[in-house]
Formats: structure tokens, sequence, C-alpha cells
């Protein structure tokens, strides 16, 4: 008995949550560890949670409490929670428990850190979220290596807290992850994760650009879907990223009730975003139709130079090693390397890359397969 | 019990907008002025030339990264960056020119506190131009065994900047002698420094300040955005100043030592740090003989501060204190 009870206490301790690796549970939970902002602090601070879990947990809802924010002058910008979708849990799981500051999360995790789906948000101290009746949304455990069998679930946490008092603040936060209930979902979300823009970011120094301008990155249904969320993933040089659905005449269709573009002549959008750190979201919780033969569009806009390109202030221009006199580095697929002491630190290209000091424009999000035409899954047969 | 209100799944559909987290901060624009040059191994001095309306710097700032970017700015268009222009100095009887390059970028703590490592200045004296790497900071740096301090931006008061000159890399006839620089600028406007990575911040600082030793503690929390010191593999200087000016100092330049607890004397075996390092906090001991105590009235307060540089990353502290009957020894007050 007392060997379990220690078995079961070094578990948690671990990991962080109460679940068993044998049988999965009705739910989990995941703790955002203690940790203190300082006085006058904005800090975006992360921690990644491996679920010693082998099969997808049907996830219906959750709950979020964030602690140390009665009335002690600290405030809430953002809690995130995403998804981690990559082929390297073991690489991420070795800096679990640790917390991170890091604008957008960028500086943990391994290679393929991009590779996450936003599943959570929370912006006051309690919050609740539950998905429509009848849907659910499968958080996948992954591999620890490139090609292995699932190893967990990990989960990525991203609050950006702000301490407005003038004293140090500890904060905390616990969060609860709920299964559908055997016999109740009728469909699973499944993942929208599209990066063929990412092949259309190529911003000399002193430069803004447009993917658009080099691809037309679009995300193609595999048949009439419904679209329930779409969202987007962006470094710290993605000025906005922006969505709209096409119809079968290639035009952009409403709703087109998203942030105008601000660089593209206020054009309308689907969804647009001008914050990498929070990229928000645009829901639809009784779900968007969007037929085989219609698309999304999406492209991302980038600043590389450090003068003016208003609305956005001037931001750092990329610098990079100079392999080669005269030549500035970086090209698509080859990011520039990190600055070292030993070579000719200069202005660099803009490329995609998975370092923050590269680019990324995806396209993220979940659907589900339509039902006849519809959106309304309630006739439709159980499938848990 | 208070209900917890209820969204639907990820954002609320009426959140399509997210509220922009890092505040943009306007480029600012500084002279380096003024721009000091000295040999501490002779004594000799210099300066740069007073700095022209061609000299100002253009600094933009990076708060998701907790860093800046330096250009020399267009003197016809300061919005953008222009190309560097060599300043005049002289140093004794020496002249010459130092001319930054066209982009550099170093790192900034909220503190105000600036690092900015391994800057290729362009020193041309006679017919010799030698690239020479110098990292500038508002922290500590060594140069003949002595240290310099630097002083974090504030709102009314420049960023003092301190780096050495490496007299190997230096042309003729500067080979050979490592220069302290000491430069100042002011960024206008002043950036929005909350939105950086915290320093250390030194608090409880307790001890006793003799003429013939400081004995301080200090306590630092380790904020989820301060950047985690390291103590084993790099230089750690501190300084203790006492009515702003330096009463003593320490150079441990290979570090410290151990596991838990870490040690280490100075290089002039004057002087003893420990530090013990937990995942939340910080705590400091020091021992310095090297004491320069300036006379101070019986019962006067005196301001201590704490200077520490820990391998580029800087941590203050500071505590008044106040003399004893006899004017000899400082305690906390």
């Amino acid at each position: 008995m007392s060997q379990r009870l220690l078995t079961l206490a070094l578990l948690i301790l671990l990991v962080f949550v109460s679940a068993a690796e044998a049988k999965m549970p009705r739910t989990l939970r995941v703790r955002f560890p203690r940790t203190v902002i300082a006085a006058k602090g904005n800090v975006e601070a992360c921690v990644f949670v491996r679920l010693p879990v082998s099969e997808p947990f049907d996830l219906v809802s959750y709950k979020i409490s964030q602690r140390g924010f009665s009335g002690t002058g600290a405030a809430i910008n953002h809690f995130l929670i995403y998804l981690y979708t990559g082929e390297r849990l073991g690489e991420f799981a070795a800096q679990q428990k640790t917390v991170v500051a890091s604008r957008g999360c960028l500086d943990l995790g391994p290679v393929d850190r991009d590779s996450r789906q936003m599943v959570a948000l929370a912006r006051t101290p309690a919050s609740r979220g539950i998905l429509p009746t009848g849907l659910s949304l499968p958080l996948a455990p992954v591999p620890a290596a490139p090609a292995g069998p699932p190893d967990g679930i990990g989960i990525l946490l991203d609050a950006n807290w702000l301490n407005g008092a003038t004293k140090p603040r500890a904060v905390s936060a616990v969060v609860t992850f709920t299964a559908a209930k055997r016999g109740t979902v009728r469909r699973r979300l499944q993942p929208i994760f599209d990066r063929t823009a990412e092949a259309g970011i190529d911003v000399p120094p002193g430069g803004f650009g447009a993917t658009e301008s080099l691809v037309d990155a679009r995300w193609h249904p595999p048949g009439d879907v419904c679209l329930y969320d779409v969202t987007d993933h962006m470094h710290k040089r993605g000025r906005f990223f922006g969505v709209e659905v096409r119809d079968t005449a290639d035009q952009p269709r409403p709703p087109l009730d998203g942030l105008a573009n601000p660089y593209a002549n206020g054009r309308p959008t689907l969804f647009g975003a001008p914050d990498f750190t929070d990229p928000g979201s645009q829901t639809f919780p009784a779900g968007l139709f969007v037929g085989a033969s219609e698309s999304l569009r999406y492209g991302c806009w980038d600043d590389n130079d450090n003068g003016d390109h208003p609305p956005s202030l001037p931001s750092p221009v990329r610098l990079g090693c100079q392999e080669t006199p005269g030549v500035t580095p970086g090209t698509i697929g080859t990011p520039a390397a990190a600055c070292t002491p030993s070579c000719a630190c200069v202005p660099a290209n803009l490329v995609a890359g998975p370092t923050p000091e590269d680019e990324v424009c995806i396209l993220a999000g979940f659907y589900y397969p339509a039902a006849g035409g519809s959106c309304d899954i309630s006739s439709l047969p159980v499938v848990n | 019990m208070r209900p917890i209100p209820l969204v639907p799944f990820l954002i609320a559909s009426t959140v399509r907008l997210a509220v922009a987290h890092i505040a943009p901060i306007e480029p600012s624009l500084c002279a380096f002025e003024p721009f000091d040059l000295r040999v501490p191994s002779t004594g000799l001095v210099g300066a740069a030339a007073t700095a022209g309306p061609d000299d100002m710097i253009r600094v933009v700032y990076d708060a998701s990264a907790s860093q800046i970017q330096l250009c020399p700015a267009d003197p016809g268009d300061s919005s953008t960056c222009g190309s560097p222009v060599p300043r005049p100095f002289t140093l004794g009887s020496t002249t010459g020119t130092i001319a930054f390059p066209g982009l550099f970028q170093g790192g900034m703590l909220s503190s105000g506190d600036w690092t900015i490592p391994d800057v290729p200045l362009a020193i041309t004296v006679g017919g010799s131009t030698a690239t020479v790497p110098v990292t500038l900071t508002t922290g500590l740096v060594t140069v003949d065994g002595a240290v310099a301090e630097g002083a974090p931006l504030q709102e009314t008061a420049s960023a003092t900047l301190v780096g050495v000159l490496d007299g190997n890399a230096l042309p003729p006839p500067l080979t050979g002698r490592s220069i302290l620089m000491t430069l100042s600028c002011l960024p206008q406007p002043f950036p929005d420094e909350d939105q950086f990575a915290s320093p250390l911040e030194m608090a409880s600082i307790k001890g006793t300040i003799t003429s013939k030793q400081v004995q301080l503690r200090a306590t630092a929390a380790i904020t989820s955005s301060s950047p985690s010191p390291d103590f084993v593999g790099s230089p750690v200087l501190v300084a203790v100043d006492a009515n702003g000016a330096t009463i003593a100092s320490a150079v441990f330049s290979t570090g410290l030592h151990g596991r838990k607890r870490l040690t280490g004397t100075s290089d002039d075996g004057r002087g003893v740090i420990t530090v013990r390092q937990s995942a939340t906090r910080v705590v400091l001991t020091v021992k310095l003989r090297n004491v320069t105590l300036p006379p101070v009235a019986s019962g006067a307060p005196v301001p201590v501060a704490v200077t520490l540089d820990a391998g580029g990353l800087i941590g203050r502290g500071e505590r008044p204190f106040q003399t004893s009957h006899n004017g000899r020894r400082l305690h906390p007050s």
C-alpha cells in the first residue's frame, strides 16, 4: 500500500498530473508552478508538461484557475494552452517543470517547437470552456523521438502576467481537462495546420514583405467540412496574419468580419491577428460550412526593417553570420546562422526557420467533417 | 462560491482581436556624450570630440527578446540608419578616429542596464586601422586588475557604458596599453523599461563596512523574467559603492566553484564570495578586504549599493546605511 502511495506521489511530483498510465482517466490536471513576477513586471512565462498517456484524450471541457490575482495588483493578459504536435516529446519533457520567460513561448522546446495547436485560453482568474454538444477535441499523444511510438501528451502553458504592484507577487495556475462521457461524441475535431506560406517568407534587410507575393498559400478541406476554430502562429517579426474563405469562384466570401489588414489597404479577413504572442482565434460554435471546392487562403506580413512601417513601430532587423563576403546571409530553407564573436555579424534576410529569430507563418485551427451538407451533427451516430 | 464564467471552447468568439501584449516602444536617438578614454596603467586620459549632428545613434527596442539594436542615425532622416561616421579622439598626444559599426545589438533589462557584446570598433591612428571588439556594459568591467562601473539608464540620468579596448589589438602607438572607454547615452524619447527582463534584484542587504573590510550578505529573488545567473562558467565581478563612489571591488576571473554552495577567491586574494542558489533565490555573501572608505560624519546616512556582474547578467541592490558614533563603521540603518 505504502509503495503504491509512494509511486503515485512520485508520479505527481514528476509530471504534475493526476493521471494513471494504465487507464485513461476522466480528468487530467496540469499545474503551472508557483512563480514570482517582479514589481511592475510584464512577463510571458512558459511551462511544458508531459502527460504520460498512450491514447488520445477526448477533451470536451476545461477549467483554468489562476491564483494570486485577487487584490494583489497582479493581472492576467492571457493564459494560453497549446497541444504539442511535434515528434520530440522527450526533448521537450526534459525542460518540464521549468518556468521559462519567453515572448510567444518560442525559447523552449525542441527544434519542432512550432508544431503546436492552441486548445484553450483564459483571461480571467477562473474560467471554463465547453465544446458544443457532440464534439470533442482529441489530445493526441506524440512520440518521444521521431518515428517512435506515442509516448505522452505534451501541453505547453503560456501565461502573460502583469504585476502593477511595487512588490514582487507569486502566482500559479491549475488546469483541469475533462474527457467526454461514453456515448456522447458524434464528431472529433480534426486539426488544421498548414505551413505552405512559409515558402513565401523572404524579406531582405530593410524590407517588409507579404508571403502572398511569392506563394498562394491555401488550405483545401478534404471534403465538405465545418470550420470550428481558426488561428495562426507567427514569430516576432510577423506583423499580421490574415485568412479568408475563398468560394468556388476563388473570391473572398463572408464572413469577413475579422480584423482588417492594415498592411493591405484594410482588406477584410475571416480572421486577422497582429500579435505573435497572443494570436487570439475565431471560433464558430455552430460550425462554418466550407465546401470541398472552397479553400482557406492565408498569408503573413513580415517586417525585417528597423525603419517605420505604420502602424507597427520599428523593431530590430534580423542579424546573421556572413558566410560569403558581399552576400546577405539567409535564403529560403537555409536561415542565417546566429552571430558569434568569430563571424561578421551583418543584417540578414528574414526567412522561415525554427529559431525565434526566424519567422513562421502557420494557419492553425480545427474542423470537423460536415454532416450531409450541414454542420448540424445532432442526428449523427455516436463514435465513442 | 463565485460562479465561473462559461465561455465557448477555445477563445470566446467575441474576442477576435487579441490585445497587444507588448506595448510598442518608439525608437530613440542619443549621442555618446561624454565619450572618455583612459589608460589605467599610465593614467593617460583623453576623449572623443564633442558629438555633432552626424554622431547620433538610433536605438530600436525589442522588448519581446529584451534586446536593443543600435546604428548610426542617418543625419538626413533620423528614422533610418546611416553610414558609420568616424569620430575623432585624442588620448594624450595621440590622435585618431573611432567608428562604430553600421549596426550592432545587445541586451536590455528592466533596470535600464545594457550589455552590448563584441562591438567591432574601427580604431584608426595614423595610417593604421584595427578592428577591436569591445563589450559595452552598464555593469562592471575589469581593466588591469581593477573594476570599472557603468550606470543603468534612468528616467533622468544617462546610461553610462564602460568597455575595455584590449591593448594587444590596438594599432601603434597605442599597442599594448588597454584603454577604458566610458560613454554616456540618454535616449530620447525615453523607452518603457518595464517590459524587459528583470535584473537580479538584491534585497535584504545586511552586514558591516569598515575601513578594513566589507562584509555583506544580500538575497535576490529569481523572478519568472530574470535570466539565470552563471556563476560558474564565466568571470564574476563585484563592486560596493557608498555615497555613489566605489569603495571596494573584486574580480573572480575563473568564476565560482562548488556545487550547491559556490565559492570563489578574488584574483588579488583579498576577496571571498559565496553563493547559495535555489530555484527561487540567490543568497550572496561577500568579504572584501580592499576598502577605500572616505570619511563620513558620525551618524550620517550613507546609501550603499552592491553591483554584481556574472556572465553578463547584472544584479543590483541598494540600502541606506549609517555611520557608527566614531565614524569608522557603516551598518544598516
